[in-house]
Formats: C-alpha cells, structure tokens, sequence
C-alpha cells in the first residue's frame, strides 16, 4: 500500500513538474520574443534612435516605399548624403547577403551595426553618444515596460545588443507574398491581365534572361554579387572610385563593381535603382539591360559599362519592341504588394492616436 | 520492481493524462492572464506628437512669454483678432475694418459650438488685383483692398475683398486648411525663436545671427508633428553651414520649434554671385500687376498678368478669334526634401509688391518667337522669378514659359532653374488649367481607345502609362466636333525636361463658389509625396459628374532634381572664368502640349 501511495505521489510530482516546465519554457519566452518585436517596432520608427534627434531606421525605410526610401542615397542625421540606395526591407529575412557590398554580413544584426555606427557620414550617430542615446530610452516609462519585458532575465536591459535583437526581431516581421504575380501562382489566373502575362514570359524567356538573377518564385535566397556593367570608368572594369562594391572587401581586381543583386518585389515603390541609385526609372533600368550596359558620356563617370571587362556574362543586351518593353513594366507592377500597409503592427506606433 | 512500476503506471495512467492537461491549462491561462502586449502608451504618444523637443516644463523664453500675453490680451477684445501692422496707413486700417464688420468674415473666429474665441490675425491687406476681382463686380480704380485673414484654430484662411469707398464687403471665402503668406511680424518671430533656441545652437556649433536664416517666411511641415501636412502653420528659417542646411521647423500656431533637420546642398553652395539682375518693383508693378496686358500675335490673342501669388495667369485666350482658354496659372510649387520626414516648402511665385511671396518677379516678361529649323512656328511667353540671393543655397529661381504655336497647338510649361535647399528634392508645380466652354467631357487612352471620365478624379502618369500612337494621354473634348489632345512631358519636347510623372485632376468647375479662379493662397502641404497635392480638396469627398459640364483642369508634374556629375537636373551651380564666378543651370521643366482636333 505504502509502495502505491509512493508511485502516486511520484507520479503527480512529475505531472506538476512537467506542467511547470511548460509553463516556464512556453509562456516567458514567447512573451518576451513577442515583446521584442513590439520594442523593435517602436525603435524603429523613432528618431531619439539618432544622436541628434532627426532620424530612425524608418527615415531611410519608410512603409510607404516598401520600406526604402525614394533617395538616390539617403540623408544621415547630419544631412550628408550615405554612400548607397537603401534597400527595401521587405522579406528581409530570407535575404542570404544583407548589404550591397558586403558578402560577409549575413545576418540582420551584423548589418544594423552599420547605420547605428558608421561614421563618415554619421548615420544615426551612435558612435560616441553611446549612452546619451541610450539615456533617452531609460527615462521613458513605455521603454522601461518594453525592455524589461522584452530582456526579462537582463539586470539592466538597456544595453546596444538588446536595441540590435528587438529592432532585427522587427524586421524579420516584414514579410510581402500578397502580389497580384504571388496570387497568379497560388492559382488565380486573373490577377496577370494579358499585358502582364505577356511581360512575365518575356520575363522568365531565354531572350532577356531577367529570372537568371532575379528569382521571384520562392523567398529569395541565394541572390549573389554581380557587375551588371552600369559603369566603366577606367576601361578596367573600374566603377566610380567612391564605390567599388564588392572589391573593396576582397581587393580582388575581377570584384570591381560587383553588387548585390537586388529584389524586384515592389520594385514600383523603390525607385531610383541600383547601388547608388543613378537610375531613375524602370524604363531606363530596362533600357540599359537592353544596351547590355549603360553608356555614360560627358561626365567623369564617362564610359561605356557594356565593355566593363568585369560585367556578368549574364548581361548581354537583347532586343525588345516598345509594346514588349511596356508588358514587360506591366508584369513588374504585378509584383507590387502593398497589403503590409493594412498590418497596423508593421506601421508607425506613434501615428496610432 | 520495473515491471510493478509499469504496471502502477499504466493504471493510473487516466489519472496522470487529467493531471498534465489541468497543468497545461493552468499553465495556459497563466500565460495568457499576463498577456498584454500593446502597452498603455497614450500619454507617451501624445508627447511624441508634441516633438521631441517639448519639455514638460513651461517656455519661460521672453519672446513666448510676450506673444503669449498679446494673444491673451487679444482674446479677452469683443473680436479675437489682431490687426495687420506691417502697414498702417489709412486704407489698409480701413479695410481691415470693414471686413471685420461682416459677419460672413467673422464667422469663424469663436467656437461655433461653445462660442469660445478663437485665434485670428490678419496677415495681409493688399490692393485687389485684377484676378481678384470676379466677372460682374463694377468698382472705382483703387477702391478695392483683399484682406487675408488666418484662423489658427481652424487651420482655415479668410479673405475678403472690400470697397473701401463705398465701406462695403464684396466677397468672402473660407478656405480650410489653407495659410495665407504671412506677415513680416511673423517671419521675425520664428527667426527669433531660431536663433535664440540652445537646439540650433548647439547643431551649429554657434549661436546664430538674426540675419543669418533664409526662407524664414516660406511655409513648411513635418512628419510626426503638428506641422504634419501642415495642420499647424509652420515655417522654417534655414541655415547654410558649408554644404549642409539645417532646418529649423517653427509652429507658429504653438510658437515653439518642432524639429531640426539637415540637407546636403552639393559643393559650392555659399559662393555668391554678383548678377546683373535689378530689381525692378516699381516697373514691374505699374506696367504687369496692376494692368492686364495683350498680346496679339500668329493668330492668337492672350491676355497675360501678374498674379500675387499664383505667377503669370493666361486669360481670354483665342486663336482664330475662338475663345480657348479662360485662364490658366501656377498656383504653387510644392518642394520636398524628404519623402519619409515630410519637410520642404511650399513656395507662391508671384509679383514683388503685392504680397509677401518668397520667390518673385524681378524682370518684366519675355514675349519671343519659337523657331524650328528655319521656321517662325509660333512665340512664346516667359515670366521668371527669383528669390534674392539665387543661385546661393536655399534660393530658388522659377519660370514659366507658355508656347503658342501657328498650327493652334499650345504648351504650358514651368521649371525650377535649380539650386534649392538640397540635393535630395522634388519639385511639384500645381498648374490651374481652366479652358473655356461648358460643354467639356474628358477622356483618357487605353485598351486602344479614348475612355471618358464621368466623375471628377486624378489620375498619374507612370512607367506603365499606355499613350495614343502620338504620344497623348487625355482628350478633352469642348464640344461635341473638336477639343484638344493632351500630351504629357516624356522628355521629347527638347526643354531639358525628362519627364511629367504628373498627376492629373479634373473637377468641375463653379461659378457659384470659389475654387481657385482667384488668386490662390497655398493650396496644399508642401511635402505630401502622393496625389495630396491640393486639387484633390475640391474631389472628395463626393466626386461630381463631368460629362458635358465646365471642367478644369488640374496638372501636378514631380521633377525630382539631382546634383550628380553627369545627370544634373533642377539644379545651378557656380564657377569660376575669366575672374569672376558665373552661374550653369540645369533646368527641369514640365507641362503638357495642348493639340487641337475636329471631327
């Protein structure tokens, strides 16, 4: 009887511990990753993020431009222009490289460290106002509540790589699969109209090649580093001295001029294009394709891009009548999503009242 | 021993699945009992609209204090407005007077529901011009005076037009969410509350001269404040430190500052450059504000004169004696610096003497012919305006250029001659296009064919805008056998222009309200990057039927300018030959080719 009570009482014990341990293990941490992401989306939109007040994250990726920016380079908080065209975030997650330069930073919180710290320009500035900035936060109740919920175990949760988690665990929320082109392929044929379904099999065709770099089908991850012959300064495969992607890590002489190849989601709502943004329109981004390179006279820039020893064999030029350069521009509206916008979480917290 | 412990284990099997759901569930609701994810942060938010600039305690500057005291003061008067003092002779107290007589002007200066007073001033009395006055109102050269009049409450402009001899109101509109040009006073204020303010100097790294600032008088906003799309009247004086401007953003309606921003203005931008520009007010006034001129040329007969603050407005124009168009103006440009913080100005070109317009005329305008090949195809008139010290940084210089050809064909264009406050900008001029006829339906090119429109609405021109084989967008027809093609900028008339991208409105036009047939103030935020340019206020919220109506014709084109080497556009610059420095402009213009049709 004893030897009963005993397994009984036993088994209970382990049934309250287990039930304990899922309580512990579930409950805290989904609440405080849930937390996170709510204190990321406020850091994000607020501009005590930069040292003088002037900018956020959101400055340079704003929701209404699929989360770039509309600049050729953005404006950092003192007003110089940054180096390079702010990408849209949108999907950042399945991203494999997270700059356009930068084969090595392959994860969200490596890449935040640029704007929060770079220098020449300033970004945000946070490079010697380490703790003014954070001071600000400290002093404010709904940070307190955030942070503490957020960081839980941390004694003192106001510290860089907790603003770095939240703000990543934010971005990650930023995900865009709702075009007309995604619904097409879940299988409703009508959201392509004739003109766009023409566009799309110029698109995927042989001829143009667009889909060898560009995937869209599935969140995108393998995107590499390309020289798509938008310049030839030197006849040396040289890109413009400021900016010479992807060799300036490497110094390897075929690297000159090599960049990420971007997203063409929402690509509508992220003009200007490429690195530094130097293309205005789609139509001319097309039209250098079409070239097989840009052709630059009468600046110092002068070149012909199309003979950039350095240019993906990708790039060749192709021809393409008016009607189909416009179906082509029809298709690449169909990538546009813009259903983020209706996600009240993804938006800016301090237009909430 | 194992065995008996599986045996137990088995038996009380039940009892443990009971327990380890009671446990879940517990554990469950103990979550979900914690659960609050969205934070309590009303009172946070509220400050954060206030800017990051406010503090909790109260502005004890001496220049706040005393604005406070006079608005106070004012507020306890029988009428709660203060009196326009920039001027005090005779006249403009008088019209003042009369006008605040009216009971239509005054309706809005108390709370029309608690009848609280509100806070008004007048910011500017003027002699009436000769777009000011509407078709039927006879009166006495000299006798008619505007006066603008601002509710800072309400965001909403009055103006009323009075006789001062027969001590008579003749007109009165309300315009919500609208600022008149304000008042030297007020440019002096936010100078004042600039310059003294520790923010500005410590981002300058010095304390700053009242002289120093420029566009202290030009309307602005910014995201995330009260000056938010303009709610609140907001300016900005800016200062040029090297290649940078720091904006100052000053709300007026709570007299405090509301943000800091920089711009990058591209190398060169504090060379001066010594024109031979010359003022010449006087000239100006007498012969092209005051007086409507004609010219009569190739079969065309256009009456051109300078407006306030709308530029040089086109009326009664006809070719081959057939009237064509009524009037057609610039009723602002629109400059953004920021398509995510919202800030910019929102500039009035216009005459020197009439009203406080930051850019204006300083020459009289230019009638010249337009050749091609060896041809004299028609000529085309141009009116430029400059702000005083272009092209400096944070100077701007306009014109508009209105081409009439021999064929009936007719362009309307502006452009920006460059430089402005940053390399970052886009210029948006908001044209007012009213042809004459009210018979008029609208129609737009695609799926191969001309489609009507049948309510007001706008439409913009894209990457994916599909054009008639010639090119045309829009048809407006005037009657029921001709009317005019519409063919919007794609960089193809040779000007420089590299494109429209325009946004098109049709509404109907009244000749029962005012809906900017008179000179215009502001008509929209200087910064919105969408179709929210102004017109849009006179579509929604109920769109009108526009079939064989009287329609006017709405025309907002977006040139964004650039300072890189190679592509510069809407941008001026400097540099040095034979000793002095002389100035290189890369001009953007814009505006569509009007071309006639008969069935």
């Amino acid at each position: 009887m004893k030897k009963k009570y005993f397994i009984i009482v036993a088994l209970l014990f382990l049934a309250i511990s287990y039930t304990s341990i899922l309580a512990v293990s579930s409950s805290p941490i989904d609440e405080s990753e849930k937390y996170k992401i709510v204190l990321g989306r406020y850091l994000f939109y607020d501009t005590r993020m930069s040292y003088n007040l002037t900018k956020s994250c959101s400055s340079c990726h704003d929701p209404k431009f699929a989360f770039s920016d509309g600049y050729r380079q953005s404006s950092s908080a003192d007003g110089y222009s940054v180096k390079r065209n702010a990408p849209s975030l949108l999907n950042v997650k399945y991203k494999t490289f997270f700059t356009w330069g930068d084969s090595t930073i392959k994860k969200l919180s490596q890449q935040l460290l640029f704007p929060m710290f770079n220098q020449h320009p300033n970004e945000l500035g946070w490079t010697n106002n380490e703790a003014e900035i954070i001071a600000r936060f400290e002093n404010l109740p709904i940070y307190r509540t955030l942070f503490g919920k957020a960081f839980p175990k941390d004694n003192n949760p106001f510290v860089i790589k907790n603003y770095i988690s939240a703000i990543s665990n934010f971005e990650e929320q930023l995900v865009s699969f709702n075009s007309p082109y995604d619904l097409y392929l879940k299988g409703n044929k009508k959201t392509l109209n004739i003109q766009a379904t023409a566009g799309m099999k110029l698109f995927y065709s042989a001829q143009l090649g667009c889909s060898n770099c560009h995937q869209l089908s599935e969140p995108v991850k393998n995107l590499t580093y390309y020289n798509t012959g938008l310049y030839n300064v030197e006849t040396d495969g040289s890109y413009p001295s400021k900016d010479q992607g992807l060799f300036e890590l490497t110094k390897n002489a075929i690297d000159k001029g090599k960049f990420r190849i971007p997203s063409l989601r929402n690509i509508m709502l992220t003009a200007p294009y490429t690195h530094d943004g130097s293309v205005e329109t789609i139509g001319e981004m097309i039209s250098i394709y079409q070239r097989g390179g840009r052709l630059i006279s009468n600046s110092e820039n002068a070149g012909d891009g199309r003979l950039n020893i350095n240019k993906s064999n990708l790039i060749n030029g192709f021809t393409l009548t008016l009607k189909e350069k416009e179906n082509l521009i029809v298709f690449l509206y169909s990538l546009t999503d813009t259903s983020y916008l209706s996600n009240k979480n993804l938006l800016n917290p301090f237009n909430e009242n | 021993m194992k065995i008996n412990m599986l045996q137990s284990v088995k038996k009380y099997s039940f009892l443990i699945i009971l327990l380890v759901l009671a446990g879940s569930i517990f554990a469950q609701k103990k979550t979900t009992s914690t659960k609050k994810i969205v934070p309590a942060n009303s009172v946070y938010l509220r400050e954060y609209k206030q800017s990051s600039f406010t503090t909790s305690k109260p502005d004890t500057s001496e220049i706040f204090i005393e604005r406070k005291k006079q608005i106070d003061s004012i507020l306890k008067q029988s009428i709660p407005v203060k009196y326009y003092t920039d001027k005090t002779d005779e006249k403009t107290i008088l019209a003042q007077q009369i006008a605040l007589n009216d009971s239509f002007f005054t309706k809005y200066m108390y709370d029309l529901k608690t009848n609280k007073p509100l806070w008004n001033e007048i910011f500017g009395v003027y002699p009436a011009r000769p777009g000011d006055i509407r078709k039927g109102v006879v009166a006495l050269p000299g006798s008619l005076m505007r006066v603008e009049m601002y509710n800072y409450a309400h965001n909403l402009t009055t103006i009323g037009l009075v006789n001062i001899f027969t001590n008579k109101m003749i007109s009165v509109d309300h315009y919500p969410q609208t600022q008149p040009d304000i008042p030297s006073r007020l440019k002096k204020l936010a100078v004042s509350i600039a310059v003294n303010s520790s923010e500005v100097e410590k981002a300058l790294g010095f304390k700053p001269s009242a002289d120093m600032p420029v566009m202290a008088s030009t309307k602005t906003a910014l995201n995330r404040t009260k000056c938010e799309r303009s709610q609140h009247l907001c300016v900005a004086p800016t200062f040029v430190k090297g290649n940078r401007a720091l904006w100052v953003i000053v709300d007026l309606t709570d007299n405090k500052i509301v943000g800091l921003r920089w711009t990058d203005i591209g190398k060169d931008a504090d060379k001066i450059v010594v024109t031979e520009r010359k003022l010449q007010n006087e000239n100006l006034a007498d012969c092209f504000c005051e007086k409507v001129n004609t010219i009569t040329k190739n079969n065309w007969k256009v009456d051109y004169v300078l407006t306030a603050s709308d530029g040089l407005m086109i009326s009664n124009v006809n070719f081959k004696s057939a009237r064509v168009i009524n009037s057609a103006k610039l009723v602002d440009w629109h400059v953004s610096y920021s398509g995510t913080d919202g800030f910019g100005y929102s500039d009035a070109v216009g005459c020197p003497i009439f009203s406080q317009s930051a850019v204006v005329a300083t020459d009289p305008p230019i009638i010249a012919d337009i050749i091609e090949g060896d041809s004299i195809v028609g000529f085309m008139l141009e009116q430029r305006f400059f702000s005083e010290l272009w092209p400096v940084a944070c100077n701007y210089s306009y014109a508009q250029r209105f081409f009439f050809y021999k064929n009936g064909q007719f362009r309307i264009t502006s452009g920006s001659l460059g430089r402005g406050c940053g390399n970052n900008g886009t210029y948006r001029p908001v044209f007012r296009i009213a042809f004459a006829g009210n018979k008029q339906s609208f129609y737009e090119y695609g799926n191969e064919k001309w489609n009507l429109w049948d309510k007001e609405k706008w439409q913009l021109q894209q990457s994916a805008t599909v054009y008639s084989d010639k090119g045309y967008q829009y048809k407006l027809a005037t009657s029921a056998e001709s009317g005019y093609y519409i063919e919007p900028g794609r960089g193809q008339f040779s000007d420089s222009g590299r494109g429209d991208n325009a946004y098109m409105y049709i509404t109907k036009n009244h000749l029962d309200k005012d809906e900017g047939e008179a000179d215009l103030i502001t008509i929209g935020p200087c910064c919105n990057t969408d179709y929210r340019q102004g017109p849009e206020k006179f579509i929604e919220p109920i769109p009108e039927n526009i079939v064989n109506t009287d329609l006017v014709i709405w025309y907002v084109p977006q040139m964004k300018n650039d300072n890189t080497p190679g592509s510069k556009y809407c941008w001026a610059e400097t540099y040095y030959e034979n000793g002095i420095y002389k100035v290189k402009t890369y001009p953007c213009f814009a505006g569509p080719m009007f071309v006639p049709f008969t069935k």
